[in-house]
């Protein structure tokens, strides 16, 4: 019914491609109907191929390699995606391992020699020459949706491919598929350069920005270096039996078969050790929590085209920074929960999601949400029997706490799905359209001006393009950043109107509040320390 | 005189439903009138058919809603057909007339909703004409929709034009608008409430707003639901909505003739004098929770009429906020519309006390063979059906005879141009499991308060804030700023009344 193709570019976007359709298979097995089938011949109970599941997945007729609708029994799953590298590694792992069966070779589109960590190099080079193949393959997964709705791009900025092939596309799907949102899940390297083996890194990421904020209709920034620490807490928190994050891929998709297939294969997928395991799986927490509430029943159903329209008030500050709660593993919160009535688990949820820890970008020091101005907020929660009145009196808090801006008073978004995630039985995502998205900006200037002041490597974008283009993309990314600074005054009263002072011991949102500094109305926002 | 009924996205769907429902559902005795005999002879109790201005009956005796269902996504629409739906045990809705557009929903823009393609106003205008060919003539259609999110408001605005364009010489159109809660789960809310009030100004003949935040303070006030959801509200809506549309007579004789019973377009005309103030809103007494209606004992004056008029006095739509010291209208109306339904239709102590039942009966003779209609003598009004029973009622429990001048002027503060500024109408049937009830459409400056929330929207568009969305699909800056105006011209006027 709606449906969403997913594009993951490059070797982060294919990691975390994968990472998220082990666990969109895994939630469909978890909540798929199984009802006898009678057609030939023989009588069988078979899972149903529900309106949910046509969200991600296609159900393709193997022998007459027709498309079967909603309703029908699962016979062989296709992810809606395409899949492109301009090497052939991770591709390769993907189409040999557990998940394979979810892909077709067409639906792949790959190189050998890779983009060099050039940005220019993806973008000019290979998207001139993969444009057309792309737009084939593109049309090839959207001709048999009912009614698309948006595009999903996972890509990295730090790198050449994800971030120049990735916003080529981006482009070209503007161009050729007006109308349907553009989603882009992007990795931003780590803003203190600290971890970061790429030396061009913020060249990339600066000029993939440009083309994120003219191209895209929504931006979900992560960061690299808070992903890895997440997944740190994460793991270390699970103990050695991590009993939660245990999904093989292959498990999953019999289980949503039906059982058909003898489970194959264990959890191959990641290359570079669990670190990154848990780090792509945060992110695909995020994105099957983003879409949960479109594919799953609920009292309050959020379409993604909506969250586009409530959480983007002008065009060009589409940037909705992420957070997720609870962040810890299964147990802990199975453990914290317990006995938990639901407005007490609610607020719980609630202050966890706004507290710093949950953020998935980092955040400036003495920066938080408290103290930035919020431009608009989308709060979406997942659970069975979580009533819209515990939810709404806990916005109703934040939007007298937070710096709301004069014109966007009742700033909040929210979604309310029946269906819990795989690895809790309640938790919140929210997404943040707010200034705390310089705490990424502002770092990631300095780290381009300093390479960029020596004119280093410059000349490996030129062998592709026009050196402008660096000033070009600089000068936005620096407009956007003061765009964000003033958006809370805009209109004609001015003047963010601050939000209550810290009310003691109810809401801890920051841990290193200090006293509640730069909390005051109007007041002088924080030091970004570089 | 039929009229059809259009529901428009999921929360126009909801209450379609809701209110279809409540029309159909027939009275339930309230618990305290069921004795071992009448309960054991209420099978035989025959069932009052639904009102047939909104629902057809097929030659099997089923009775099928007047009614086009058009949505953006599936699942609201599938519950509607559903035959095993609960609510709709008493009714079903035409399989044939859904309408459910793709293009990836409204996204909750007006403005998406309003410019639908051609091509889904026409299919679901093929819809809505096949519904009419049912009957001779239409006069009046009722269109349900939201005013917060995408579909409902856009494309309830953009049908409501089409049908004016198309029908609009003929068939009055009356929507039914439920307005968002203040902070609400739709950021851009207002901006689509004030698209949507504006535009049905332009093509709409009356126009019924009922807001969220009202009905959600009733369920908790007064039917004492502690968390209500959507269900609760609805159902409440529902029942508010079909109390003053339902079947009800000016007088006893035409309700035994089961003739001239008031329809939508004698409502609306006689609620919209003046196509200058189209707004109304709407009181209902009592709203009580379930285990207490047995226990009540008001007597039409004081417990409905009187109610409904401080409420009116006050402004206020709910009866726990009623001010009783206000001596003088707050206010100035245009017109106002009451309805009283109840003490009759319920089985009561004996089976020779079901006088209610009687009228039924002879009213079905009368249409079942209408050429010889012969009017039947109203039954002796002193003896209200209820006297015999056990418990002492006042005399005046006759909801015919009930005395409603406090509503007619000069005891009501109206307009000095409309002569004719208030209309009473009843039914001897119950309403639910209400024994005595009261509805009541004003059409009064106590819709300003709603229309101050425009400001809101202002506000937001001062700082251009999530205007390129709407630009996107063809409503920009001058579209705001003619939609504004629009409002302010009619908050003005509204203002005005009573100065």
């Amino acid at each position: 019914m709606r449906e969403i193709v997913t594009i993951q570019v490059g070797q982060c976007g294919n990691q975390i491609g994968r990472s998220f359709w082990s666990r969109a298979l895994h939630e469909h097995a978890a909540n798929s109907t199984y009802v006898e089938f009678t057609d030939d011949g023989g009588d069988r109970t078979g899972a149903v191929f529900s309106e949910s599941m046509s969200t991600f997945f296609r159900n393709v007729d193997m022998t007459t390699k027709g498309e079967m609708a909603p309703g029908s029994e699962i016979r062989d799953l296709k992810a809606r995606a395409c899949l492109i590298d301009m090497e052939d590694g991770v591709l390769s792992e993907t189409m040999r391992g557990p998940l394979k069966d979810l892909f077709t070779s067409a639906q792949v589109m790959s190189d050998v020699s890779g983009a060099g960590n050039n940005w220019a190099h993806g973008f000019y080079e290979y998207g001139g020459q993969y444009g057309d193949q792309f737009l084939e393959l593109v049309r090839s997964q959207a001709e048999p949706c009912d009614s698309l709705q948006s595009f999903f791009l996972m890509h990295s900025l730090g790198g050449g491919t994800g971030s120049g092939l990735g916003t080529k596309l981006l482009e070209l799907l503007k161009d050729n598929y007006d109308g349907i949102y553009r989603f882009a899940t992007s990795v931003l390297p780590s803003s203190s350069g600290e971890g970061d083996d790429v030396i061009t890194s913020p060249y990339n990421s600066v000029l993939a920005l440009n083309q994120l904020t003219e191209h895209a209709d929504a931006v979900l920034p992560i960061d690299n270096a808070r992903l890895s620490q997440l997944s740190t807490r994460i793991s270390k928190g699970a103990g050695s039996g991590g009993g939660g994050g245990d999904h093989a891929a292959g498990n999953a998709s019999a289980a949503v078969k039906g059982k058909k297939k003898k489970s194959a294969g264990k959890r191959s997928e990641g290359g570079a050790g669990g670190g990154f395991d848990e780090m792509n799986n945060v992110v695909a927490r995020l994105l099957t929590d983003l879409t949960a509430s479109m594919r799953f029943a609920g009292d309050l159903n959020t379409d993604l085209n909506e969250i586009t329209t409530n959480l983007v008030p002008f065009p060009r500050m589409h940037y909705l920074c992420p957070s997720l709660a609870p962040m810890g593993p299964t147990t802990h919160h199975a453990h914290r929960s317990n006995g938990m009535n639901s407005s007490v688990l609610v607020k719980s949820l609630f202050r966890d999601c706004f507290s710093p820890e949950s953020s998935l970008i980092s955040l400036g020091e003495g920066c938080n949400i408290r103290n930035s101005s919020v431009l608009a907020c989308g709060v979406f929660v997942r659970g069975k029997g979580i009533p819209i009145s515990d939810v709404n009196s806990n916005v109703a808090r934040l939007q007298s706490e937070l710096r709301m801006p004069r014109w966007n008073r009742e700033g909040f978004k929210i979604g309310l799905c029946d269906v819990n995630g795989l690895d809790h039985q309640s938790s919140i995502m929210s997404l943040c359209n707010s200034e705390i998205i310089n705490s990424v900006f502002e770092p990631l200037t300095e780290r381009f001006y300093k390479l960029y002041r020596r004119k280093a490597n410059v000349h490996h974008y030129t062998q592709f393009c026009d050196g402008g283009i660096f000033d070009e993309a600089i000068g936005n990314l620096e407009d956007l950043i003061e765009e964000y600074k003033g958006a809370g005054m805009r209109g004609s009263g001015g003047g963010v109107e601050g939000g209550l002072p810290p009310r003691g011991d109810e809401l801890i949102w920051d841990v290193n509040e200090s006293g509640g500094a730069g909390a005051g109305a109007g007041g002088k926002r924080r030091e970004v320390a570089f | 005189m039929p009229t059809l009924t259009i529901q428009v996205g999921q929360c126009g769907n909801q209450l379609g439903s809701s209110i279809l429902s409540s029309l159909a559902s027939p009275s339930v005795p309230s618990p305290s009138s069921l004795t071992p005999t009448s309960l054991s002879s209420s099978a035989s109790i025959p069932v009052p058919p639904p009102p047939s201005q909104f629902f057809r009956q097929t030659q099997r005796g089923t009775n099928v809603a007047r009614a086009v269902l058009v949505d953006t996504e599936p699942k609201v629409v599938e519950r509607c057909l559903n035959p095993l739906d609960p609510s709709a045990a008493n009714f079903r809705y035409s399989q044939n007339n859904s309408c459910i557009i793709g293009a990836g929903g409204a996204a909750n823009n007006w403005a998406r909703g309003y410019s639908s393609p051609e091509s889904v106003l026409t299919s679901t205008m093929e819809k809505v004409q096949s519904e009419l060919e049912k009957s001779d003539y239409t006069p009046a259609v009722h269109i349900l929709h939201s005013c917060a999110g995408g579909t409902g408001s856009g494309l309830g605005c953009a049908l409501t034009r089409e049908y004016n364009d198309e029908h609009g010489s003929k068939a009055l159109i009356f929507n039914t608008i439920i307005t968002p809660f203040e902070t609400g789960e739709v950021i851009v809310q207002d901006y689509n409430a004030a698209l949507t009030l504006s535009s049905l100004n332009d093509f709409s003949d009356g126009v019924l707003c009922i807001e969220n935040e009202v009905a959600s303070r009733a369920c908790k006030k007064l039917l004492k639901i502690e968390h209500p959801g959507v269900k609760d509200l609805n159902g409440l809506i529902g029942d508010s909505v079909a109390s003053i549309i339902g079947d009800s007579y000016t007088d006893l004789q035409s309700f035994n003739n089961a003739a001239n019973a008031m329809q939508m377009d004698d409502i609306l005309r006689h609620m919209v004098p003046n196509s200058y103030y189209k707004m109304m809103s709407l009181r209902m007494v009592p709203m009580m929770p379930e285990r207490s209606v047995e226990f009540t004992r008001d007597t039409w004056e004081s417990g409905v009429v009187k109610r409904l008029k401080q409420m009116h006095r006050c402004g206020t739509p709910l009866e726990c906020d009623i001010n009783w010291r206000k001596e003088e209208d707050v206010g100035a109306s245009i017109s106002n519309f009451l309805v009283l339904r109840g003490d009759g239709g319920l089985p009561r102590m004996g089976d020779e006390k079901r006088t209610g039942i009687l009228h039924l009966e002879r009213r079905r003779r009368a249409t079942d063979n209408s050429t010889a209609a012969l009017p039947t003598p109203p039954p002796n009004s002193k003896t209200p059906p209820k006297a015999a029973s056990a418990k002492k009622l006042p005399p005046t429990s006759d909801v015919w005879s009930v005395d409603c001048s406090s509503f007619s002027s000069p005891n009501t503060n109206y307009v000095d141009w409309n002569n004719d500024p208030f209309k009473v109408t009843r039914s001897h049937v119950n309403f639910k499991r209400y024994e005595k009830m009261g509805g009541l459409l004003t059409n009064s400056d106590s819709c300003l308060k709603l229309l101050e929330r425009v400001d809101n929207a202002k506000v937001k568009f001062d700082a251009r804030a999530y205007v390129h969305q709407y630009e996107a699909y063809g409503v920009g800056v001058d579209e705001f700023e003619a939609a504004f105006l629009n409002l302010d011209e009619t908050r003005a006027r509204y203002r005005n009344l009573s100065k």
